[in-house]
């Protein structure tokens, strides 16, 4: 019955449009201009790259995460430093900060602060997601105030079953959305005493969700592991169920599209484990030899989120004068091909074509026997695997 | 001001950008702020006493040689520039300038009679670089102006910090426990954030065969390590090696970083050892010889082994085995290219 009301209640918000917005006050229309905006953007900058004197209030920055520094959990360190600074902004007495995951319709906490319990409680419960779309929080929409709830809140089962038994009165909530647009989380403030968070703290809010989303969105850290480990010329965040997210400051590839086998082999590799793994993929539209590197990173943190792996395409680098044969040979050998008349059918050549590449391989990789040989193609990442097509 | 100046600074810190580009923003950024006439932005070498220039503006090639070498070390280290202290100029000195070397023979000549210059450290008290900024007036700097580079010195160590990608980099690491930054010549320095460990000491096997890997050219490599003994008495840990991506630190090699063994497959430590021959391309010949026993010992580790790992031939073991991340490397291992 709650969620038929809801149903009703938030039509509008389900077809896309957010909740009419105040009017501003005159009195807060300076949070929205530029100074004003810095300011806050100070306060709550949590950088990655490190600016350790942007704190503005003179209080030692010493508490702050080193960004240098290799933290066992940066995301969940900057959410709690997120809530930190949102405390000396708006009142509030429990706070919630969660990344979303679409792919499994779920939400988790990276940080809370207060009598967080509830909810933590509530976004346990399998229905949490789909109140939260109906309320319109899945979008990019203004902040919500609790007051804002076109609905009794004790018809809101967020409230009706957890907030209002735990003494919650009031609150502003909202969708964590991206510079870029990307949806990765929700940040609730929760106060007992009803007047509070006020249209004021609204616009404070709406001021930095922007930011907080950058700062909570973990595409931004596997880009920079990304940049550290391989020099790319393009790549994307691959999810666990297959989408594919722009990896930041990379460009995307047609090879690397949702669907491409490219991008298959990568998740199959990854998943019979390790860490990063590297092969060699023929470059589409390029006549003869011409190949790319693909290098995947397993950045899975499936606790928090459905973020999978980073794929980078980049030059090929020296691949010792192996020829196209001798590397998809290579790519066989690493999946247990052994047998030269087996590798000789499944590339459509003959065996003493398959021997004399065998040759140049053991040659070029300095090795003596093929065990050797498929282990040195395996970490040289020199091969293309028989899961990549021609191109 | 010094806000509006910290925070640009910030961003260039921040950035994406590669080492070189965000340290040549930070001088024109700087510039803006606190004027110079030149500038001289250095990576500090933390296993020599040496410089390594990253930026510079108005400074002619004979300057910048000059500058690099280690006369100019010699001489921030006699001044005492390279401590954690507000910027000096060369006239606060108790002495003339002309009686350091690099003022004598390279500074003055050039036209340059006034500087402010500035230790850079990280959070954490290390030493990441120096800044150097130039005047060719007589006039010492002002009090506001040196203020000014005080207030802003901070923000400038993260955006030059050649560890900041390294420690990005070994993010891929989950669980990781412990951690060292490995640096030419095998030496060591700790991993900001990270636990150190006796496995990853200056002078260990594990930093020599790290040391090997980056050599070899590989940019990521991975493999176990017995801990308490060749036979592995308290277990094994996984080792990761990164190559440094950041070629401006020369000295720089890349890190190191220890974390749990999730599966070892059921393989007991002997088999692991003889495991890690095999992917070095060994014969049974030569795994019984290194490991002294019978032949026949070893097809029979080797046919468990196949067992274990579920694998039809010696090749998919050896693979499946380096996939898993099922490597120990045999220091004394024969067989290894």
């Amino acid at each position: 019955m709650v969620a038929e009301t809801l149903g009703r209640c938030c039509d509008g918000h389900r077809r896309g449009r957010c909740p009419p917005a105040r009017p501003a006050e005159p009195s807060c229309a300076k949070l929205t201009d530029a100074g004003a905006r810095v300011t806050l953007t100070a306060v709550l900058a949590v950088q990655r790259g490190g600016g350790r004197a942007v704190r503005m209030d003179g209080e030692d920055p010493g508490r702050r995460p080193d960004p240098v520094a290799v933290s066992r959990d940066a995301v969940a360190e900057r959410a709690a430093e997120v809530l930190h600074r949102l405390g000396r902004i708006v009142p509030f007495d429990a706070g919630w900060v969660a990344l979303r995951d679409p792919e499994r319709q779920r939400h988790v906490a990276l940080a809370t602060t207060g009598p967080a319990g509830p909810l933590r409680d509530y976004f346990g419960r399998p229905e949490a997601d789909d109140e939260v779309d109906s309320l319109g929080l899945n979008r990019r929409c203004p902040p919500m105030l609790a007051s804002d709830i076109p609905i009794p809140l004790r018809e809101v089962r967020a409230w009706s079953d957890h907030l209002l038994p735990a003494g919650f009165r009031g609150g502003v909530a909202a969708g964590l959305f991206t510079s870029s647009g990307r949806h990765v989380g929700f940040l609730s403030l929760l106060t007992a005493d009803a007047p509070q968070p006020r249209e004021a703290d609204r616009r404070v809010v709406a001021t930095v969700t922007t930011v907080i989303a950058d700062e909570l969105d973990r595409t931004g850290d596997i880009a920079e592991t990304a940049r550290a480990v391989e020099k790319a010329d393009a790549g994307v965040v691959l999810t666990r169920g297959g989408d594919v997210l722009p990896l930041p400051g990379l460009p995307d590839h047609r090879l690397l599209a949702p669907g491409s086998p490219i991008l298959a082999v990568a998740a199959d590799e990854l998943a019979v484990g390790g860490a990063c793994i590297g092969f060699l993929a023929p470059a589409p539209g390029a006549a003869g030899d011409r190949l790319v590197r693909v290098t995947a990173l397993d950045v899975a943190r499936p606790e928090l989120d459905h973020l999978a792996a980073a794929v980078l395409l980049g030059p090929p680098g020296d691949s010792h004068g192996l020829t196209v044969l001798d590397l998809r040979i290579l790519g066989l050998l690493v999946e247990g091909v052994i047998d030269i008349p087996a590798l000789g059918r499944r590339l459509r050549v003959g065996t003493d074509a398959v021997a004399r590449s065998l040759g140049r391989s053991l040659a070029a990789l300095q090795t003596s026997d093929l065990t050797a040989t498929a282990v040195r193609a395996l970490r040289g990442g020199l091969r293309i695997p028989p899961g990549v097509p021609p191109a | 001001m010094s806000a509006a100046a910290s925070l640009e600074l910030a961003e260039i810190a921040g950035s994406a950008a590669p080492l070189p580009s965000r340290a040549r923003d930070t001088l024109e950024t700087l510039r803006r702020h606190v004027p110079f006439d030149a500038a001289w932005l250095a990576l500090a070498d933390p296993v020599g006493s040496s410089y390594t220039p990253v930026a510079s503006t108005d400074l002619d090639p004979g300057t910048l040689g000059y500058l690099s070498g280690p006369t100019t070390a010699h001489d921030i280290e006699v001044t005492g520039t390279d401590r954690s202290r507000p910027p000096l100029s060369v006239s606060d000195l108790p002495y003339p300038a002309a009686n350091l070397r690099t003022w004598a023979e390279c500074l003055l000549p050039a036209g340059i009679h006034e500087n402010l210059s500035v230790a850079l450290f990280d959070g954490g008290g290390r030493h990441v670089g120096f800044l150097a900024l130039f005047y060719g007036g007589t006039e010492p700097p002002s009090t506001v102006v040196r203020r000014r580079l005080h207030r802003l010195t901070r923000v400038l160590a993260p955006g030059i910090d050649p560890l900041r990608s390294l420690a990005a980099a070994s993010r891929v690491v989950r669980g990781a426990t412990a951690g060292t930054v490995l640096y030419r010549y095998g030496a060591t320095r700790p991993l900001p954030g990270m636990d150190g460990d006796a496995l990853l000491a200056q002078g260990s096997p594990v930093i020599a065969l790290a040391h090997s890997y980056i050599d070899d050219g590989q940019v990521f490599a991975s493999f176990l390590w017995p801990r308490g003994g060749r036979h592995a008495p308290d277990g094994h840990v996984r080792v990761t090696v990164l190559a440094s991506p950041e070629k401006t630190a020369a000295s720089l090699l890349g890190t190191v970083v220890l974390s749990p063994v999730t599966d070892l497959r059921g393989l007991t430590p002997r088999e692991l050892e003889v495991l890690g021959l095999l992917i070095d391309g060994c014969s049974n010949q030569q795994i019984a010889r290194a490991l002294v026993v019978a032949p026949r010992t070893v097809a029979a580790h080797l046919e468990h082994i196949l067992v274990k790992l579920d694998a039809h031939s010696r090749t998919l073991a050896a693979v499946r085995a380096e996939r898993e991340g099922l490597y120990v490397p045999l220091p004394s291992s024969a067989c290894r290219g």
